[in-house]
C-alpha cells in the first residue's frame, strides 16, 4: 500500500496492464473465472481524508490476502464541494483512479461528467455482492433518478450512517440529571440542554447540544416528523410550509438562548466532535462516521441515545458516503476492481477491519446484529441505536442538484445568522432563502442540471 | 534651504551585457514562467467568461450575458463594496504603520533589533495558519483579546460572528499580515535618503516632525506609491484565504469579499463562467485603481531604460 499525491499519481499503466493482460483470461473462461482472485495487479483508490485512519488496515489486509496486488491510494477533501472539484479535475486531466469515494448529493453529477461508473454490471456479475446485498435505503442514495443515466447505481454505501445523539455522561452525572432514553421527545432534550449549559455572563461556556440546523440531516427529518416534504412536485423547495417554519423555529430558538452552538459556533470551538470532546458541549448529533474520531478526541465516559421524537414522531436524517468504480477503473482495471469491492463487502473482509475501527455500521442487512461492530468494546455502548435509527431515517431528496445544494447551504446558513444575530423573523428569513435557492434550482433544471 | 545638486549617474555601457542574447537569458525563464501561470490563465479567463460552462458539459457561448447579470445579482454588488470597505480599512493603515515602525526602526532605538525580528514574523506562518490563529485570538470564551477584556470587567462582542465587527477584526489581521513588506520597502527608501538633507534640515532649525514631514516623506513617496499598489492588490486577490478561513464570508455576508463569492461561484456552484467574468470586472478595477495610484511614467533623460 503507498499513499499517492496527485502531482505524482500516474493513473494506472500497471493497472492496465494488468487488465489488459487478466482480460484473455477472463474471456477465455467464461465470467465466473473473471471473479477468480487476480494475483498482480495495482489498484488505485481515492479516499477522503477523514477516512484515511479507518481505511488504511482495509488496504493492508487486502494487500496480505492478495499477494502481489498493490494499492496505491491518494486523498480527497473531506467535504463534498472539494470531492467533486478533485474528481472532475482528474477526470479532465485522465487522471481518475480506479476506485473512488464519493458522497450521495454528487451520484448524479459525477455520473453525468463520465467520473464514476454504472454499478450495475458490478451487482449482476454474479459475485458474492449482489443487487441484494447492500441496504436499499443507502443503495438507493445512488440511484440515479433523471437525466442520461436514470436508474443507474453509481456508488455503493460505505456504512448505514444515521444520525444519533452523542452524550457526555460525565455531564449528566454531575448535574445528578438521567441519561437519554427512548422515549426523549424534543421538548425533553431542551430542557435537559438547557440544564447543562453553563454561561459566563452573556457568553455560552458550555453548551447543552450541538446541532447544525443548516444540515439536511437536522431540518429534512424534522420537516417531515410534522406530516410535510422538503420539496413540491416540481422538484422546487418549500420553506414557507407551517412545517418548516416550526422546525427551524424551535431550534433557531435555542440557538438565540445560547443553549445550541450552531455550525459557526462549533466552528469557532473547533468543530462539533473536537468540542464534544474538550467537554465545551454536552450532547451532540451526529453519525457514526465520527465514532473514531470522537473516542479519539474525548476523556469523559460517553454513549449514544436514539434521536428524541418531533410532533411524537421518531425521525432521523440517514445517509452514506460511498465508493464507486469509476469510468477509468471499469475500462481499465475492472477486474481487480471487481475483487476489492466483492473482498470488501465481506463479513471477513474489508468490512470487519473497517467496523472495527468504529467508523462504520455495515450497510448489508445480515450484517445490522453482527458482534463485528457490535461487540466492540464502549463507547459507545449502546450500538444497538445505530442500527435501530435506521428504520427511522429521513433522507435529504436525492434529486437534488449538487450546484443547488450548495446554494441551500449557504442561504440557510445565512437565514440562520439572520434570525439569531439580527432577529429577523424565520418566516421571513427562510422566505428570502427559499427565493435564492429556486431561483438557483430553476436555472439548474433549465440547463438539465 | 537648498537641496544639494544630485550628481547624474553615468550610465556605463557593457557591448557583452548589453546584447540581446543576454536580456533574453536572464529575462526569458521568468517570462515563460509569467505567461504559463498568468498571461495565458488570464486570457482563458477572458475567454470563459463568455460561455456557461460548469466543468461537466460542454461550454456554452452566452456572449456578454455574464457580465450582463453581474448588474442584477445582487450579491456580487454587494461583495464589491465589502471588498472595497475591506481595502479602505486595510490600505491606509498599513501604509500608516508600515511607515512609522520603518521609521522607528532606522532610528536605531534600544532593543531595536528584537522588534526587526518580530515584524517579520507574520512573513513566516502561513495564510491559513494566521487565520486559524486569529480566530482562536477573537473567541469570545477563551480568546486572549476576551480574557484581556474581561479584566476590565467589559464583555466583549463576538468579534467574527458580529457583522458590524467582523470586517474590522479581519482587516486588522490582514494589516498584520501586510505590514512587514511595507516596513522593508520603507526601511529600504529611508535609508536611501541622504543624511545631508537631514542634516541640513537640522541646521535650519526643523524638529522631528519638520524632517518627518517635509524631508522624509517626500523622498519616500514613490515607495508609498508602490506599497499602496502591493498591499491594494494584496488585500483584493490575497485576503480569500483569511476570510475563507475566519468567516467563510459571514455573518449575514458582511464579509463576502468578490474573492470569497468568485470561489464559491466557481467552486461549489460550478458556474465557472460567471465566476470568470466576475474575476475580469475585478482584475480591471484593481488594473484602474493601480493606474490611478501608480501611473506610468515616460524614463526621463537620466532614468536607465
Amino acid at each position: 500500500m503507498s499513499k499517492q499525491t496527485i502531482s505524482t499519481f500516474n493513473p494506472s499503466r500497471r493497472a492496465v496492464l494488468a487488465g489488459l493482460a487478466a482480460s484473455p483470461l477472463a474471456l477465455a473462461a467464461g465470467s465466473r473465472l473473471a471473479f477468480a482472485q487476480p494475483t498482480s495487479g495495482t489498484l488505485s483508490i481515492a479516499v477522503l481524508d477523514w477516512a484515511e485512519t479507518g481505511i488504511k488496515p482495509v488496504f493492508a489486509a487486502y494487500e496480505a490476502a492478495r499477494p502481489g496486488v498493490k494499492i496505491e491510494y491518494s486523498l480527497l477533501p473531506g467535504d463534498y464541494q472539494g470531492i467533486r472539484q478533485t474528481l472532475l479535475s482528474r477526470r479532465l486531466a485522465n487522471k481518475l483512479p480506479d476506485i473512488t469515494y464519493l458522497a450521495d448529493i454528487l451520484a448524479t453529477q459525477l455520473a453525468n461528467a463520465e467520473v464514476t461508473a454504472d454499478m450495475r454490471p458490478f451487482l449482476t456479475s454474479g459475485g458474492p455482492i449482489g443487487m441484494t446485498s447492500l441496504a436499499k435505503p443507502f443503495l438507493d442514495q445512488y440511484l440515479v433518478t433523471s437525466g442520461p443515466n436514470k436508474d443507474g447505481i453509481f456508488g455503493l454505501p460505505i456504512g448505514a450512517d444515521t444520525v444519533v445523539l452523542y452524550y457526555n455522561k460525565k455531564h449528566f452525572d454531575d448535574a445528578g440529571i438521567p441519561y437519554p432514553t427512548d422515549d426523549w421527545t424534543f421538548e425533553k432534550q431542551i430542557e435537559v440542554a438547557t440544564a447543562l449549559t453553563q454561561k459566563n455572563g452573556n457568553t455560552t461556556t458550555r453548551y447543552g447540544l450541538a446541532a447544525s440546523v443548516p444540515w439536511h440531516a437536522t431540518y429534512v427529518p424534522g420537516i417531515e416528523a410534522f406530516g410535510d416534504t422538503l420539496l413540491d412536485e416540481n422538484n422546487m423547495y418549500k420553506l414557507q410550509t407551517e412545517a418548516a417554519i416550526k422546525v427551524f423555529t424551535m431550534y433557531w430558538d435555542q440557538v438565540k438562548a445560547g443553549v445550541i452552538a450552531s455550525t459557526p459556533q462549533q466552528t469557532q470551538l473547533g468543530g462539533g466532535f473536537q468540542a464534544f470532546g474538550a467537554g465545551t458541549v454536552s450532547m451532540l448529533q451526529s453519525v457514526r462516521a465520527l465514532t473514531p474520531l470522537v473516542r479519539s478526541v474525548t476523556t469523559d465516559d460517553w454513549d449514544v441515545a436514539l434521536v428524541p421524537t418531533i410532533n411524537g414522531v421518531r425521525k432521523t436524517g440517514m445517509g452514506s458516503i460511498a465508493q464507486s468504480i469509476t469510468t477509468s477503473g471499469q475500462a481499465n482495471n475492472k477486474d481487480l476492481c471487481y475483487d476489492y469491492l466483492n473482498w470488501f463487502y465481506s463479513e471477513d473482509g474489508g468490512m470487519k477491519i473497517l467496523a472495527a475501527s468504529y467508523g462504520t455500521v455495515p450497510p448489508v442487512e445480515a450484517l445490522y446484529e453482527s458482534p463485528i461492530w457490535t461487540a466492540l468494546p464502549g463507547p459507545p455502548y449502546d450500538n444497538r441505536v445505530f442500527a435501530e435509527s435506521i428504520q427511522y431515517g429521513a433522507m435529504n431528496p436525492t434529486s437534488i442538484p449538487a450546484d443547488v445544494q450548495a446554494v441551500v447551504d449557504t442561504e440557510l446558513a445565512k437565514a440562520e445568522e439572520a434570525v439569531t444575530l439580527n432577529n429577523v423573523p424565520v418566516a421571513d428569513a427562510l422566505k428570502a432563502a427559499e427565493a435564492v435557492i429556486n431561483e438557483a434550482m430553476a436555472r439548474v433544471l433549465a440547463s438539465g442540471g | 534651504m537648498a537641496a544639494p545638486p544630485r550628481a547624474t549617474p553615468r550610465r556605463r555601457t557593457n557591448r557583452r551585457t548589453d546584447s540581446p542574447f543576454w536580456a533574453a537569458l536572464f529575462v526569458g525563464p521568468n517570462l515563460v514562467l509569467f505567461t504559463t501561470f498568468m498571461i495565458i490563465p488570464i486570457v482563458w479567463g477572458l475567454g470563459l467568461s463568455l460561455f456557461d460552462w460548469n466543468l461537466i458539459g460542454e461550454p456554452r457561448f452566452v456572449g456578454f450575458a455574464n457580465y450582463v447579470d453581474i448588474l442584477k445579482d445582487a450579491r456580487a454588488v454587494n461583495s464589491v463594496w465589502k471588498t472595497v470597505y475591506l481595502v479602505f480599512l486595510g490600505v491606509v493603515p498599513t501604509v500608516i504603520l508600515s511607515f512609522l515602525i520603518a521609521v522607528l526602526i532606522n532610528t536605531n532605538f534600544p532593543g531595536y533589533t528584537v522588534f526587526r525580528t518580530m515584524y517579520l514574523l507574520p512573513i513566516v506562518i502561513s495564510l491559513v495558519a494566521s487565520a486559524v490563529l486569529w480566530r482562536f485570538i477573537y473567541d469570545p470564551r477563551v480568546g486572549p483579546i476576551a480574557q484581556l477584556l474581561s479584566l476590565f470587567g467589559v464583555s466583549g462582542p463576538n468579534w467574527l460572528q458580529d457583522t458590524t465587527w467582523a470586517m474590522p477584526a479581519l482587516s486588522l489581521v490582514i494589516v498584520w499580515l501586510r505590514l512587514p513588506l511595507g516596513v522593508i520597502l520603507y526601511l529600504a527608501a529611508l535609508q536611501q535618503i541622504n543624511p545631508q538633507l537631514l542634516e541640513a534640515a537640522e541646521i535650519d532649525g526643523a524638529g522631528p516632525w519638520a524632517k518627518l514631514r517635509h524631508v522624509i516623506w517626500p523622498n519616500v513617496m514613490p515607495v508609498t506609491l508602490l506599497i499602496l499598489v502591493l498591499t491594494l492588490r494584496g488585500i483584493i486577490f490575497d485576503s480569500f484565504d483569511i476570510a475563507f478561513v475566519m468567516t467563510k464570508g459571514g455573518p449575514l455576508n458582511s464579509t463576502d469579499i468578490l474573492a470569497v463569492y468568485i470561489y464559491d461561484l466557481a467552486f461549489a456552484q460550478l458556474r465557472l463562467g460567471y465566476a470568470s467574468a466576475l474575476s475580469t470586472v475585478l482584475f480591471v478595477i484593481v488594473t484602474i485603481l493601480a493606474l490611478i495610484f501608480n501611473p506610468p511614467r515616460r524614463p526621463s533623460n537620466g532614468d536607465p531604460v
